[in-house]
């Protein structure tokens, strides 16, 4: 809990931090005081200061964090002044080395230059980028693990004497007005204590003026700014450097979005397990009158962010891409996406057999099963039994020529030009209307009368090579083509 | 307007084109290489196109097999690793293509003319063209297909189930209007919705038919993001947004031309296959509204590669 005042945060209790080891004290300091500095967001902040001194004393405290141990007393001005000497190298770096967006993530040879974004945010823009995101602009600071003693320095949220939150950062730089700007500047004056931060303001200048570099660095993508640039010679160069704060937001909604999953699979593992022993003691009672056989209430929750994964940067040391992205360890989030090939099934035209057809020259696509076969011979003599024989009949030849009419209805499953089937009938049918139809009409009677023939004589053919008599008998040969006619009609 | 359509196969794509979006080439990758292909065209034949936007359908595509380095390094299995007996790992970054470029422009009948005559002089030289950073070979004859504005003339030549980029990045906007969040969180929601519809197909047919047959418009915003089907949607890199003004500085071209920093923008994409895209433009009163030519837009500070029509 941050306490409202300052004055009060520095009255609070005294707490320890701890090494990793969880024993090596290195530092102590009030609670108040340490829950400030560890305020990640601005809505947390509300230790306020009202006079220079306490602005004084407030950063001194922020300055002697960095120092391992720290003072009894930190808000102790000597010690401050001390601390501040020994780290004006990383308060300089620290600040010269902040940024909005990072070359690095480019490409780990480039430079860490400084880039701030000046320009201002639109209303409305197209997809996600920084007018879309409803967040202010995040800085990446640090180029040096050193740097990271004095972080708190610059960042560390307080409330300005008006009631408005704010960071050194954007006071030194201006954000808050002139008046807190050189409040902050006497402050700094009085630590260094006559050394030398001239290039503080030299920074500065670079920060708010000057704030992209001059050179070009990175990937040069020519951009051509009209459908006629080829001929009009008009082109914009384009040097891409991600956002930090597409990169963090990126990150924080996925975390928050995988917190709340691991949440309720744990939950429901809790569940299963009570329930499975519940089920358990219930299976071995021998009289279960009046004893409700136990409920799985929860479901399994589903993973919510499927399309979406880590990257791996081409950082090799992940302090090379300062502090935003150090915090992802060079991994931060990306959307991720895979062409799904259409779902396969061997009925549907994903069958290998049938493009294989459709590609020689030398089959039909019509099948004469044995099955079939035996059907077109065992014709039913008495009209109860001709009825029957007939729905068989016409559920046969649907069979036979669904991969026809599939094709026809669906599409080919390779391109137009390399269909190379021998039967021009079965080419025209399957064509007709469709690209590399050269008639470009639709189907009438006579087609139709056509593949029906063709289907026949077809039939007649395979039968006649696999042996099966000397084919169709008249009458069966009539049955054939009748119900040939009401399909095609019905499906074409 | 005509299409030309450029049969390829891709190696070694790039496909984490940021590091925002991986899996797919950006699509100003995909327009850059139609921009690319009509300068080759003017550099061969002397004829100009207007360039009119770029269209990919992909037949397959697999990301790059390989084996980590350090286990090639590596000094017992290094023989197992060398012989194909361990097993592979996947690399994100690159990926294998075959694919058919659409490529439509405008230009009068006898440069048509010529530029038909010249198609196996142009195909014997597009592998002097990067896609997305990734080598080409042309696997197939160019065609020219005539008097095609809505591209579906073409697009019948093509196999039905190829994958076809269709752009939708212009309902980010939509839906984030309707739920009152930003554009990061509304993608996030539609990306969802898509796994969602597709993983049970049957029972979002089955809310979306309900929904539909009700008098009342329904007020949830949930229930109106149920009632259409998304289909397979994919975040894809569209573009830049500059940071600054365009200024004169030294690039690599000299100071030809003024140069930006720019920060990349994420759009969406749907991956319909050729044959559904063609089922629903038969449906649809509007044509176009759907259109899968990416086309280079230009609105200080945006620059990107979108379907025109849904964001003039």
């Amino acid at each position: 809990m941050i306490p409202q005042q300052f004055t009060s945060a520095l009255t609070t209790p005294l707490t320890h931090v701890y090494d990793l080891d969880g024993k090596t004290i290195l530092k102590t300091l009030p609670e108040g005081l340490l829950a400030m500095l560890r305020a990640k967001s601005p809505s947390e902040a509300a230790a306020q200061f009202n006079t220079q001194h306490e602005f004084l004393e407030l950063n001194a405290c922020l300055i002697n964090f960095a120092l391992k141990p720290s003072p009894e007393n930190m808000a102790d001005i000597d010690v401050a002044i001390d601390t501040f000497k020994e780290n004006i190298t990383n308060i300089v770096g620290l600040l010269n080395s902040c940024s909005t967006h990072v070359l690095k993530a480019v490409n780990a040879s480039l430079p860490g230059a400084m880039i701030i974004d000046q320009s201002e945010k639109l209303e409305q823009g197209y997809g996600i980028c920084k007018d879309t995101l409803a967040v202010d602009s995040v800085y990446s600071m640090g180029s040096d693990a050193k740097h990271a003693a004095v972080l708190q320095f610059w960042t560390t949220y307080y409330t300005l004497p008006t009631g408005v939150c704010a960071r050194n950062l954007d006071v030194f730089v201006g954000d808050h007005g002139t008046y807190f700007q050189t409040m902050l500047e006497d402050v700094i004056d009085i630590l260094a204590n006559g050394e030398d931060v001239s290039s503080l303001s030299a920074i500065r200048r670079k920060m708010v003026s000057d704030s992209i570099p001059h050179e070009v660095y990175g990937k040069e993508i020519i951009f051509p700014l009209s459908s006629m640039a080829a001929q009009d010679d008009d082109y914009l160069v384009i040097s891409p450097v991600p956002s930090v704060t597409t990169l963090k937001e990126m990150k924080d909604r996925y975390v928050a979005n995988r917190v709340e999953f691991f949440e309720g699979k744990k939950a429901y593992a809790n569940e299963l397990k009570k329930f499975n022993s519940e089920l358990k003691a219930y299976k071995k009672i021998k009289n279960k009158d009046g004893i409700d056989e136990p409920v799985m209430t929860l479901t399994e929750p589903v993973y919510p962010l499927p399309a979406m994964k880590l990257v791996k940067l081409v950082a090799s040391f992940p302090q090379n891409l300062g502090g935003e992205l150090m915090k992802m360890d060079g991994q931060p989030i990306a959307f991720n996406a895979y062409i799904k090939p259409l779902p396969f099934s061997k009925t549907t035209l994903g069958s290998q057999k049938l493009v294989q057809n459709l590609h020689t020259q030398y089959h039909s696509l019509l099948r004469v099963t044995p099955v079939f076969a035996d059907l077109l011979f065992r014709e039913g003599k008495t009209a109860n039994l001709r009825l029957r024989w007939t729905e068989e009949l016409h559920y046969g030849l649907s069979k036979l020529i669904q991969d026809l009419v599939l094709l026809r209805r669906n599409g080919l499953p390779i391109s137009a030009e390399s269909v190379r089937l021998k039967e021009g009938t079965e080419r025209r049918y399957i064509l007709r209307e469709m690209a590399g139809d050269k008639l470009g009409r639709s189907l009438n009677a006579t087609d139709l009368s056509e593949i029906s023939t063709h289907v026949v004589n077809t039939i007649n053919y395979q039968l006649v090579k696999g042996k099966h008599a000397l084919g169709m008998t008249p009458d069966v040969q009539e049955a054939v083509i009748k119900a040939l006619n009401h399909l095609f009609r019905k499906v074409s | 307007m005509h299409t030309l359509i450029v049969p390829l196969k891709v190696y070694n794509a790039n496909v984490l084109t940021t590091p925002h979006a991986s899996g797919l080439p950006g699509s100003t990758g995909i327009t850059g290489f139609g921009h690319a292909l009509i300068r080759l065209i003017h550099q061969l034949t002397g004829v100009m196109l207007e360039d009119k936007g770029t269209g990919m359908a992909v037949n397959t595509y697999s990301l790059q097999e390989g084996r980590p380095r350090h286990v090639l390094a590596g000094h017992k299995k290094n023989a197992d690793a060398a012989n194909g007996k361990m097993s592979s790992v996947v690399d994100e970054r690159l990926a294998t293509f075959d694919l058919n470029v659409l490529v439509r422009f405008d230009c009068d009948l006898e440069k048509l003319t010529v530029l038909r005559q010249q198609l196996t002089v142009i195909a014997s030289q597009v592998n002097r063209l990067n896609f997305s950073g990734g080598a080409i070979e042309v696997s197939g004859s160019l065609i020219v297909v005539e008097d095609d504005h809505t591209g579906l003339a073409a697009l019948k030549l093509l196999p039905y189930d190829a994958r076809l980029l269709v752009d939708k990045t212009f309902v980010i906007q939509q839906v984030s209007e309707l739920f009152e969040e930003d554009a990061l969180d509304a993608t996030l929601r539609l990306l969802k919705k898509s796994e969602e519809q597709n993983k049970d197909y049957r029972a979002f047919a089955e809310k979306s038919a309900a929904l539909l047959a009700r008098e009342d418009i329904p007020e949830c915003p949930d229930e109106i993001l149920d009632m259409t089907y998304w289909g397979t949607l994919s975040a894809i890199h569209v573009g830049y947004r500059a940071i600054e003004s365009p200024r004169s500085r030294e690039t690599r071209q000299g100071d030809r031309y003024q140069h930006v920093y720019a920060e990349p923008v994420i759009g969406l994409c749907r991956l319909q296959s050729v044959g559904s895209y063609l089922a629903t433009q038969s449906n649809l009163h509007n044509q176009r509204s759907d259109a899968y030519f990416w086309q280079h837009l230009v609105q200080h500070p945006y620059y990107v590669s979108l379907e025109t029509m849904n964001h003039e």
